[in-house]
């Protein structure tokens, strides 16, 4: 195969702007796929991902197309996840490439997570193709979009091309502009392999197959590989393209996109971002950028029902084969028996999650308040320590400082959601740091926000006030100080370990008030009065009463009634069982699930 | 000789009442005869080839008072020929004041009735609205009067509290009115609304509040002392007599002993075995007409649609539960141990020091007898979870 002839692209694009939608027409003009095989958004085939709208795994199509200068170009798009939890992936798929399609829709514009990907792809250098969609529709604007894009990128707004990808208007002309504008990929077959790793997943029979673009050098299928951050060696079961289905080949060569079926057995072992070269003769650099993510967000998950620990424990097992940035480890609780700390990358990825565990496992998970990861300086020793529990903060009178994660976020909307805007992030202790405009009436919102008020339904609240127009974009910026405490929540004097967490120190009256009257309703009445309190340090800040039983009475039990009511003391006797004892008080399992869920308001 | 009790369900009523899921009918009063019947055959059918011993009989319902006198004696007439009918035995119907009258009520006790339970639960007219009866205190008072001139004395009247929308004030004024009838018996029962009831239905549409559990604690305190006041011994959870008219029938359910039930869907314990027959009163009158079926083991007769057998365990423990109930004789350790050979202590141990240990349990001076300490009274569910 020709270097010269081969293009390698992305798409960038806001949710339902048309991305999948487009990489559908793509492979259809190319004969990739046939129309009868067409499968609606083949690109996006998890379930979770086609109902969301969203793509969680990237993939890679090599397709084969005859241009009008009736040449033949293999083209390879690579597709990008699009949420922000995922932004390191993003950006190693596009290292993989050489030119970007930005779609933008021809009735919203250009929206911050666009914006923001589109900067990550000016920063990899790539050529960008604007491409104005759902001109169909009768509310398109195509020119004032196009020259929202000149303005903010500099394209003439004539270069962009108006397409509908539903109808298929224009497609062919954005395939000439790949082959035209795009350049071919550089790389010298005769240097050490270097194989950038952008994706991955796990297949159970070929164990974790690596989506790869070269950069250096080549491959046969029989050479042995080695992953450059950890010296992992292994022989490739296959290699090959994604048409899309995956095609075994004899070799890849500079310049290609494909997969390496490595065989390995966990995803961990080979991670985006990964250099894979040979085990003869291997490169002496690995490409650069490669990070280990991080999670960013923490939360317990508890299985409802505790005899589906296992189960859960050997779901988490299986997501996290094909997912590296998962992390997880047991932990106990008193109020809510065993289960896991996990660890996520974002708010969207626990969500995913989350809900990928209830649908494809049907177990039912209780998660706990989301936390991140603190850093706690220790007085006089100055030692600093890392937490991503509450339960682990140490206490109050050890502490010289805590520091938690702030996020740099920029909000892309229209003008008039300013205010609304303005005021739920000043509440969520948001710190402004500028605003730019784009286009007429549109603002660039830029603030740093602590992170812990990010993952606290921040996202749903910035759409519910803007109607679903504002959109969102973050990154991490740095620890800062700040003025954090633990709030507790104790039943009887005893705390409840899985309800605590730590808060900034003037939110931990009104939540402490919340939990305490939400728990309070929900505790059954015991035969003693059972005070509620949440306390911050020593500090009691909230407190109710659950007044004692005073008469639990079967008013009746005739000759009739003697198994009726037997049947019933059976039942409260099973129900007492499942009650959970903090201390000598019985509460229900509902109590606190009852009460984490107000975490999801 | 085997000494039982006999329970007579009687599925007919002219309405029914708003808090009512009992097993009765308002519309099927043709069925009477047929009825009276099915039962004489069901009670002959039991007691064939037994020399039982009828200690108390009990009509309940429904309304056994909407039964006429010539089908009453029916069914006494079949009694007196499958039972010896004990010396001075208790014999009770249940009745709804408006039913009866001086007629009716020396024909029930010439039929050998002697003693009338009244169903009056309020003296308050908006109470009774609520609980849909359609009769006024004045009447049970007329009632009253009437059985107690021609000498039936050994009276009950049933009251309900709890209701939504009673006062602890309103509760008094009943509790006034229905001592001043000089019945030597009160059944006080805490209002439970049952599922499927209108009542449930109009508490889950808001269109009542639910009843305050700690009103109704306020109200079982104040009766408790009240009563005490007017000579009365509490003797079990919910009734209330005059020294010597406790209800025999009721005690041989708390003492856990042999009772037939017949009719629809009526309750038996006999042979250690639980049983209970078909509900609805047309397949109950059809299984006893159809005579094509193999004699059945003692209790059981066509009519039963379940039955249980009895584990030992499942006696003792019913038998505790049961004995509790009596707050003045408490469970005897005597009574057990000639029934289980074994002792209260040595059946129960771990559950009773738990129970004493919060002070809802106690033994009677001698250690003859384990009681509910007065907290227990009130809280007395809390304690029968633990024996079953």
């Amino acid at each position: 195969m020709d270097q010269t002839k081969t293009r390698n692209f992305c798409i960038i694009a806001h949710i339902d702007h048309g991305k999948s939608t487009l990489a559908d027409r793509l492979l259809q003009q190319t004969d990739t796929v046939s129309d009868r095989d067409m499968q609606e958004q083949l690109l996006d085939s998890m379930d979770l991902e086609r109902e969301k709208g969203v793509t969680i795994k990237a993939s890679a199509v090599h397709m084969t197309y005859t241009a009008d200068d009736g040449e033949q170009y293999y083209l390879n798009l690579i597709d990008t996840p699009g949420h922000v939890d995922f932004g390191y992936e993003v950006s190693r798929a596009l290292q993989g490439c050489e030119g970007a399609i930005l779609v933008v829709d021809a009735t919203q514009g250009i929206e911050a997570q666009t914006l923001a990907n589109l900067y990550l792809a000016l920063e990899a250098d790539l050529e960008i193709i604007p491409v104005i969609n759902k001109i169909d529709l009768p509310a398109a604007q195509p020119e004032l979009v196009a020259e929202e894009v000149e303005s903010v990128i500099g394209i003439p707004a004539e270069d962009a091309i108006p397409i509908s990808a539903k109808m298929g208007t224009n497609i062919r002309a954005v395939l000439e502009a790949i082959v035209n504008q795009v350049p071919s990929p550089g790389g010298d077959p005769d240097k050490p392999l270097q194989a950038l790793v952008f994706d991955s997943h796990y297949d159970a029979y070929k164990g974790v197959i690596a989506y790869v673009r070269i950069f250096e050098g080549g491959l046969n299928r029989r050479n042995p590989i080695k992953i450059m951050s950890n010296g992992v060696i292994t022989d490739p079961i296959e290699i090959g393209f994604f048409m899309p289905g995956m095609v075994p080949q004899q070799t890849l060569a500079a310049g290609q996109v494909g997969y390496i079926a490595t065989g390995l057995k966990e995803v961990r072992e080979c991670r985006v971002g990964d250099t894979i070269t040979l085990k003869e003769g291997p490169a002496e650099e690995p490409l650069p950028g490669f990070l280990a993510v991080k999670p960013m967000v923490f939360a317990g998950f508890y299985p409802s029902n505790n005899e589906d620990y296992s189960e859960l424990r050997d779901a988490l097992d299986k997501l996290q084969l094909n997912d590296a940035a998962l992390m997880f480890e047991p932990e106990t609780s008193t109020a809510l028996s065993f289960g896991f700390r996990c660890g996520f990358l974002g708010m969207f990825h626990m969500e995913i999650i989350q809900e990928r565990l209830e649908r494809e496992y049907d177990l039912d998970i209780i998660a706990t308040a989301p936390s991140v990861r603190y850093e706690v300086v220790i007085r006089n020793t100055e030692e600093v320590v890392s937490i991503s529990s509450p339960a682990d903060l140490p206490e109050e009178g050890e502490i010289e400082e805590i520091r938690e994660p702030w996020m740099h976020v920029q909000v892309f909307t229209p003008e008039e959601y300013y205010g609304v805007l303005m005021e739920l992030i000043m509440k969520r202790r948001g710190e402004f740091v500028g605003q730019e405009y784009p286009a007429p009436g549109r603002i660039i919102f830029k603030f740093d926000i602590p992170l812990a008020e990010l993952i606290v339904d921040f996202y749903d609240k910035l759409k519910s006030v803007s109607r679903g127009y504002a959109s969102m974009d973050y990154d991490f910026a740095g620890y800062r100080s700040s003025d954090l405490v633990k709030l507790d929540v104790l039943v009887n004097k005893q705390p409840v370990d899985a309800l605590a967490m730590i808060i900034h120190r003037e939110a931990a009256y009104h939540r402490g008030q919340r939990l305490v009257t939400e728990l309070k309703n929900r505790i059954p009445r015991q035969m003693f009065e059972v005070p509620i309190q949440a306390s911050v340090g020593k500090r009691v800040v909230s407190r109710a009463n659950v007044k004692a039983l005073r008469k639990d009475v079967l008013a009746k039990c005739y000759g009739g009634d003697v198994s009726r009511k037997r049947k019933l003391l059976e039942k409260q006797k099973k129900g007492k069982k499942r009650m959970k004892m903090i201390g000598n008080v019985e509460v229900p399992q509902e109590a606190f699930m009852a009460v984490l869920k107000l975490n999801e308001d | 000789m085997e000494a039982v009790s006999l329970y007579i369900h009687i599925p007919f009523c002219q309405y029914r009442c708003s808090y009512c899921d009992f097993n009765t009918y308002t519309s099927l009063s043709d069925l009477k005869p047929a009825y009276t019947d099915a039962l004489v055959r069901e009670i002959a059918e039991v007691a064939a080839g037994r020399n039982l011993i009828a200690q108390t009989i009990f009509f309940g319902g429904g309304t056994p008072s909407l039964m006429p006198p010539h089908l009453l004696k029916k069914i006494f007439e079949q009694i007196h020929r499958s039972f010896t009918l004990m010396p001075e035995a208790e014999v009770t119907m249940e009745a709804n004041p408006e039913t009866v009258d001086k007629d009716y009520l020396t024909a029930v006790q010439e039929l050998g009735v002697n003693r009338i339970s009244f169903g009056a639960q309020s003296a308050v007219a908006s109470e009774l609205a609520i609980l849909g009866r359609e009769h006024t205190f004045e009447t049970v008072r007329t009632a009253v009067s009437t059985a107690q001139a021609i000498g039936l004395t050994n009276l009950n009247i049933d009251l309900i509290y709890g209701v939504p929308g009673q006062t602890l004030e309103s509760w008094r004024s009943s509790l006034e009115a229905a001592v001043a009838l000089a019945t030597p018996h009160l059944s006080l029962y805490c209002l439970t609304i049952e599922p499927g009831t209108p009542m449930q239905r109009w508490l889950h549409g808001g269109e009542i509040e639910p009843p305050d559990p700690d009103l109704a604690a306020d109200q079982y305190e104040f009766t408790c002392e009240f009563l005490e006041r007017h000579g009365f011994e509490h003797y079990e959870i919910s009734n209330w007599a005059k020294p010597g008219f406790s209800s025999r029938h009721n005690l041989a359910y708390w003492y856990n002993e042999n009772y037939l039930g017949f009719g629809a869907g009526a309750h038996g314990h006999a042979a250690g075995t639980r049983y209970a027959g078909v509900r609805q009163p047309r397949a109950y009158i059809r299984r006893l007409t159809d005579n094509e079926h193999s004699p059945l083991d003692y209790p059981l007769s066509a009519a039963t649609a379940d039955h249980t057998r009895l584990s030992t365990a499942e006696q003792m423990s019913d038998t505790v539960i049961m004995g509790l109930r009596l707050l003045q004789e408490g469970a005897t350790d005597k009574r057990f141990r000639e029934r289980f050979n074994t002792s209260l202590p040595e059946a129960f141990g771990e559950t009773l020091s738990q129970l004493y240990e919060m002070g809802l349990l106690a033994w009677s001076d001698q250690q003859q007898a384990l009681k509910l300490t007065r907290k227990g009274w009130f809280l007395s569910n809390q304690v029968f979870r633990h024996f079953v």
